[in-house]
């Protein structure tokens, strides 16, 4: 009996204090790709979440030096590829030669990789906040077309026409964001985890209580409020494309970084497009397309496209929810 | 077993239940922390009811320093050296979750709480 009472006083114990099933959580926070990125784990070994979380943020970095095209990271990265464009072809890494493929094969025109001397043009005019003319627009957009390169599958090598450069920009951090996923799901000592790039979230398992990850939507007019709630399942990734981010002004006309590749001009046909899906790679793509297509196309993209969903503000600040996300999105008042 | 021995097994459980009716019942905190992080660094953590004063912290970043002011409400940034200001922009954050970001500074700053129960797991930008 003294011993049943004693193994009984030592459970009640660690019960009442809550150590023996309490769930350790980890967080980490970087700044990458331009980016914050935030790592949260849950599990019952504390080592065990850091050490994935810091394979994650590998992961991450990995695809991060791969399509960062301002930056030299390694000899078969975006910039190097962008450098040699003119000289015939040119072998690059995994990550960017999946993206680049996607960039070549994906249906939708408003979504074009090849944007690169267009965006340097706005970049460079957003310096001195002044706007390109029409015809500095039509020179850069000369250099752009999905015919200005060429994928060889079997040596994993990309060609590039001179004075083109591709910018991965609408898909990378999305492939980012699974790929991190990918890894952190391989270790089973971790039950739940939410990876926050920005723009682009992805939810792994189910959090403590077994309630759904609530994810707040930014207000795109008050950075003080959200939209609204989502309440997200295991697997579900979310992303955001905003004119709100990043922009600037002259003379009171906000030039926003996501460009329409019909007119080589900020897109204006929304101010924010959240799309949801089960994929990372697929939401950041479709929050871009949603965000640059005219309101109706848009909708109607989301309403033939399997397992997406969809919220666009459109410029006059009306708000669409498609039908699978209104039971689950909460609107903020 | 004797008579005693369920009389303090019956205690015992009384007051492991307690432990956890007490647990469960704790009221939610309204306190708010405000995370200051510049790259990987956490810098500071300020339980904003500890400030009774408003005051400045100065960040120091690669071109010059972010400044920005607390109270016991929130934090909003003053000054930084980034080119388009956005981060002053971003007003004052005075809920938990909310995000102030200085993206070329390279400076977070972060409301959060510790008891999460009802509050936005993440916000998306």
């Amino acid at each position: 009996m003294k011993k049943l009472l004693i193994y009984f006083l030592i459970v009640s114990s660690l019960l009442t204090t809550g150590c023996f099933f309490k769930q350790q959580s980890y967080n980490d926070t970087r700044f990458l790709m331009d980016t914050i990125i935030s790592i949260s784990t849950t599990g019952k070994d504390q080592a065990s979440l850091k050490s994935t979380t810091d394979e994650a943020f590998i992961a991450f970095n990995d695809v991060a030096d791969e399509t960062d095209r301002y930056t030299s990271h390694n000899p078969n990265d975006l910039y190097a590829l962008n450098q040699h464009n003119g000289q015939g072809a040119f072998a690059v890494g995994d990550h960017l030669y999946k993206l680049i493929t996607m960039g070549k094969e994906e249906p939708y025109s408003a979504i074009e990789i090849s944007l690169g001397p267009v965006i340097d043009l706005w970049r460079a005019h957003g310096e001195n906040k002044t706007v390109p003319t029409d015809e500095e627009i039509k020179t850069a957009l000369a250099k752009c077309g999905r015919d200005k390169f060429t994928l060889d599958k079997t040596n994993h090598t990309v060609s590039l026409a001179s004075d083109s450069s591709l910018d991965l920009g609408a898909i990378a951090k999305g492939y980012a964001v699974d790929y991190a996923a990918s890894v952190i799901t391989k270790n089973k000592a971790v039950t739940s985890a939410l990876i926050n790039a920005g723009g682009n979230i992805k939810v792994i398992g189910t959090k403590e209580d077994g309630s759904p990850w609530r994810i707040g939507i930014q207000d795109p007019r008050n950075a003080q409020k959200v939209l609204g709630v989502l309440a997200l399942q295991n697997g579900q990734a979310i992303a955001t494309s905003g004119d709100y981010q990043r922009y600037y002004e002259v003379n009171g006309v906000r030039y926003c970084h996501i460009i329409d590749p019909a007119t080589g001009a900020p897109a204006r046909n929304a101010i924010s497009a959240t799309a949801v899906s089960t994929s990372a790679l697929t939401a950041d793509f479709f929050s871009t397309l949603l965000f640059i297509l005219p309101h109706d196309e848009a909708i109607a993209v989301v309403e033939k496209t399997p397992q997406l969903e969809a919220i666009i503000v459109n410029p006059e600040g009306e708000i669409y929810v498609s039908p699978g996300l209104q039971k689950i999105f909460t609107k903020e008042n | 077993m004797r008579k005693n021995d369920y009389l303090l097994l019956l205690f015992l459980l009384f007051i492991t239940g307690m432990g956890y009716l007490f647990h469960g019942q704790r009221p939610a905190t309204t306190e708010k922390i405000l995370v200051v992080q510049h790259g990987q660094a956490i810098i500071q953590k300020i339980n904003l009811q500890n400030v009774t004063k408003a005051s400045e912290i100065k960040i120091p970043t690669a071109h010059g320093q972010v400044i920005v002011n607390v109270d016991s409400n929130g934090a909003y940034v003053v000054s930084s050296p980034c080119r388009d200001k956005l981060c002053i922009g971003q007003g004052k954050i005075t809920k938990p979750g909310q995000t102030i970001v200085c993206l070329p500074e390279e400076v977070l700053l972060t409301l959060i709480t510790p008891g999460k129960e009802g509050t936005i797991d993440a916000i998306i930008r």
